[in-house]
């Protein structure tokens, strides 16, 4: 069972991970190059965390379904033993594994800086604001079967946060951190945890449609 | 046929989600972000006319040098790269030669200048001597410091009535209203501009590899010349149309106030920034975008390009929102600022012009990729191999 | 210019796979058809006679024009690839108007041309239908239709009946010949029958060689006197399969009529059988491989 599931992370990892590991990776060594990482205030370093790092969320999460789109690899797929929704909690579990990792060795890294924040506030917002951008994209594509639209809808909510449409967005704005009411981050995190679920579900239940010859496409 | 081909690539995206969204998210960009503020002729006597950045050298000149000796004293550096804090302490070298520029600066020893609650700068130092020192300071310190040439134009003091009574008319017969709006207008969309087009690229290319489509289009006659510039000027076209739909509606409002205040709108004000300004920006996002994802095939374009956007928009933010420089996404966040506008309007040119010309360039070399892969190679070959053994396994 | 495509010597390796090995093939105008098991270079061969590849080494002309002259080429050739598909929110006319105009077609050329091309494979009351509502077979012949957008003297088109059910397949096949009356068309496929009904002249390939070129007949010829067909009980069934190459089989109770391939005289009781295309191949396919 277990090395099951081990070949299906494996195979997830390599085939399909690997590229969006990379760049995840670039992106936290990139961020040192155009951003303080040593003694910042904690209203510093939640910009960081909140502005920069939630980016994160796109980043790993959104690769969940992306082998599924290839129709014919995602019907071999569904017609094995192990259940969909299996595969589809692995790939998951996996992601939030890497962005765990690389929020807890970017918090180090800020920590390790002497910068001025908790720790598990830190983890908090940061889990938060990317469970919530990569479950709105994993949604969006879920529904819509369209992966550009899908990273167009959550790259949009960010820009909308830091644009005027502040008062529009109530407790689901991205950057509470910032403005010290981190405790609303709990309204995210549950939206983006529903989001994520809410994808799974609706992939499973609704896969995008098959047309003849194994295309796919909506009819 | 380029033509013909056109028309057809514009009712695709007609047909495309995704065009409906970036319509949708454009005018909802501009209605949440556009303020109302009704434009008011100043009354003496009020008690804040807002900011001015000042032209007055002596006062650039001692507030900067304020900053650096104190900053130098702290032996840390403050700058924004790209909107982001970022502590810069320089190397023993660095220190010491911006020791020795402040020394030449104030014309007095170090040990003079330490000691000294306010120097000044020495007599007859000229502006253009105190820009050059200022220059090799910036370079000392890396990019977004108090001391780069746009800092120094960014240094703030309080507005008097004359000012803003002078302003004001400068708003009214310089850019008889709609000019200054369209300039606030073009600053706020051009935010979205810098990133929504590379969704466009990337579809398209995406739209070509999952509807199996390329084979076929592969073997017809038309020149790769011909499809690209087809394909690349569609997208241009259904990104730019809406904005150019959107402005007109932002110019009503503007000529509505204008008329009001009993001066003549530029009627095309709002158009003709726009071309200018933003036009630019598309075209250079959708290239690169086009470019990357002809190049990779995958979304990973639609993360660069987010890189690239990210940079652009961050680093004006350190400058005041007045910036242009050579970044993608120029910022003018202000409505009114007349004078500094068209000051600083040679240098929007000039960046509009290298911008549109990379795209240009972009888009060619993106024709090339396509004609190599359109001859089996850039790993067309991987893709046969694969059809070759059967299924890939899952 | 004579209707005729000529390959000399024409290499292709996909890195240390060799997918084609010094092919020389002459193909007249007709219909000519390139057998093989999967994977036996069918694909890059026409592939690299549409310009979607390019061979490492050795020359090819068709109709007289090299084939490295890709605008020619392309000019005068049509495509339809085994998995033939267009952007599914076109309908069927949307999409035959695009690649016409890639095909160079003026916008009064497409007007004449698609609604006789469509009514030609049969579309032609389904101008609106959407390309991702349509079945695996309408597809196809929308397939046919667009490789013929700009009149090619030479239509190659790869699998064109995998996947396909019996009804359509035999329409299909009526297209195709109807087309070949004044051009080269080649098909690629490895299901005999499709050889047997319409292609006077065939190309067996076996892993990037030409294991044989030339008419049906000739196919036949190199395989008469060696079909046989008997009946055999359940339990000499395993026995001859071991020692024959069977290629057909019907199983009647405890007892199977079979249908085999054979150098000498076998056991009493076969019957000697004229060949069919599909014994012709296998004989040709295994003649070598025997052990």
């Amino acid at each position: 069972m277990a090395e099951r599931y081990g070949r299906i992370a494996l195979v997830n990892l390599r085939h399909n991970l690997l590229p969006y590991l990379a760049a995840a990776v670039a992106f936290c060594l990139a961020a040192p190059l155009f951003m303080g990482t040593r003694n910042l205030d904690g209203v510093q370093s939640a910009k960081v965390i909140e502005m920069y790092l939630s980016f994160l969320g796109i980043i790993l999460l959104m690769p969940v379904f992306a082998p599924d789109m290839n129709r014919e690899i995602f019907d071999v797929v569904r017609s094995k033993k192990e259940s969909m929704a299996v595969v589809s909690l692995i790939r998951i579990a996996q992601s939030v594994f890497f962005l765990l990792l690389a929020g807890f060795g970017f918090l180090f890294y800020l920590k390790a800086g002497n910068c001025d924040f908790s720790m598990a506030e830190g983890m908090y917002a940061f889990l938060a604001d990317t469970c919530f951008l990569g479950g709105l994209g994993l949604a969006v594509f879920a529904v819509s079967d369209n992966v550009v639209f899908a990273y167009m809808i959550p790259v949009v909510y960010y820009i909308a946060n830091i644009g005027g449409a502040k008062k529009y967005l109530g407790k689901l704005y991205l950057f509470s951190m910032q403005a010290g009411q981190i405790r609303e981050k709990w309204i995210l995190l549950a939206a983006g945890v529903l989001c994520i679920v809410f994808a799974v579900w609706y992939h499973l239940t609704f896969p995008w449609p098959v047309t003849y010859n194994g295309r796919h496409g909506k009819q | 046929m380029v033509f013909s081909l056109l028309g057809q690539e514009c009712k695709m995206w007609l047909k495309n989600v995704l065009f409906y969204a970036y319509f949708i998210v454009l005018v909802m960009f501009y209605i949440t972000q556009m303020d109302s503020s009704v434009l008011v002729k100043p009354a003496p006597g009020g008690d804040n006319y807002g900011i001015v950045y000042t032209t007055d050298e002596t006062a650039i000149m001692e507030h900067t040098l304020e900053n650096l000796v104190r900053e130098y004293g702290q032996r840390s550096f403050t700058t924004y790269p790209i909107g982001f804090y970022k502590e810069v302490i320089p190397d023993e070298e660095a220190m010491r030669r911006i020791g020795d520029i402040i020394s030449e600066i104030t014309g007095r020893t170090e040990a003079q200048w330490t000691e000294e609650e306010m120097p000044g700068v020495r007599e007859g130092l000229r502006f253009s001597e105190f820009q050059e020192a200022m220059a090799e300071v910036a370079g000392l310190i890396g990019p977004g410091s108090s001391y780069s040439a746009e800092s120094l134009r960014q240094t703030g003091i309080p507005m008097t009535y004359e000012q803003a009574l002078e302003e004001y008319e400068a708003i009214c017969e310089t850019d008889r209203v709609t000019g200054a709006y369209a300039r606030l207008f073009c600053d706020y969309v051009g935010i979205i501009l810098g990133i929504l087009p590379a969704f466009f690229g990337v579809a398209r290319v995406l739209l070509d590899r999952r509807s199996q489509a390329a084979q076929v289009l592969y073997t017809k006659s038309a020149s790769s010349a011909a499809v690209i510039a087809a394909r690349y000027l569609a997208m241009v076209a259904v990104l730019f149309v809406p904005v150019l739909i959107v402005a007109h509606f932002a110019a009503l409002q503007y000529i509505y106030v204008a008329k009001a205040l009993g001066v003549a709108p530029d009627y095309l004000a709002y158009a003709k920034y726009s071309v200018l300004w933003l036009l630019p920006t598309v075209l250079f996002v959708t290239a690169v975008s086009y470019l990357i994802a002809e190049l990779t095939e995958s979304v990973l374009s639609v993360l660069l390009c987010g890189a690239l956007w990210f940079g652009s928009v961050f680093m004006g933010s350190g400058m005041g929102l007045r910036f242009v420089g050579c970044n993608m996404i120029p910022r003018f966040n202000s409505a009114g600022a007349t004078e500094q506008f068209f000051s600083m309007l040679p240098e929007l040119i000039r960046n509009r012009l290298a911008y549109s010309a990379a795209a240009v360039f972009l888009v060619i070399v993106t024709g090339l990729i396509y004609e190599k892969k359109r001859r089996g190679g850039m790993g067309s070959g991987r893709k046969i191999r694969q059809n070759r053994t059967g299924k890939p396994a899952a | 210019m004579k209707t005729e495509i000529v390959l000399q010597d024409i290499c292709k390796n996909y890195g240390k796979k060799q997918a084609l090995k010094h092919l020389n093939l002459t193909i007249p105008e007709g219909m000519f058809g390139l057998l093989g098991r999967n994977g036996a270079g069918k694909t890059t061969l026409m592939k690299i006679l549409v310009t979607l590849l390019p061979a490492d080494s050795g020359t090819a002309s068709v109709c007289g024009t090299d084939i490295r002259q890709r605008k020619e080429i392309r000019a005068m050739t049509g495509y339809l690839p085994q998995d033939f598909s267009m952007y599914g929110g076109m309908s069927v006319y949307e999409a035959m108007d695009y690649l016409g105009t890639l095909s160079g077609l003026s916008k009064a050329d497409r007007r004449e041309r698609i609604p006789l091309l469509l009514e030609q494979v049969n579309l032609g009351e389904n101008y609106r239908t959407r390309v991702k509502a349509m079945s695996g077979g309408m597809r196809r012949r929308l397939g046919i239709a667009q490789a013929l957008l700009n009149d090619p003297r030479v239509l190659i088109v790869d699998e064109p009946t995998a996947g396909l059910d019996p009804e359509e397949r035999v329409r299909f096949r009526n297209i195709l010949s109807d087309i070949a009356r004044d051009r080269i068309v080649i098909l690629s496929t490895h299901i005999v029958g499709d050889i047997e009904a319409t292609c006077e002249n065939i190309a067996v390939l076996d892993e990037g060689t030409l294991r044989f070129t030339g008419t049906v007949d000739e196919l036949l010829a190199q395989a008469a006197g060696k079909v046989y067909t008997a009946e055999v009980s359940k339990s000499e069934l395993e026995k001859v399969k071991r020692r024959y190459l069977v290629t057909a089989m019907h199983t009647k109770g405890s007892r199977a009529e079979i249908r085999f391939l054979s150098e000498e005289e076998p056991f009493a009781g076969a019957q000697k059988t004229e060949p069919d295309v599909e014994d012709a191949y296998m004989y040709l396919m295994n003649r070598r491989g025997e052990n």
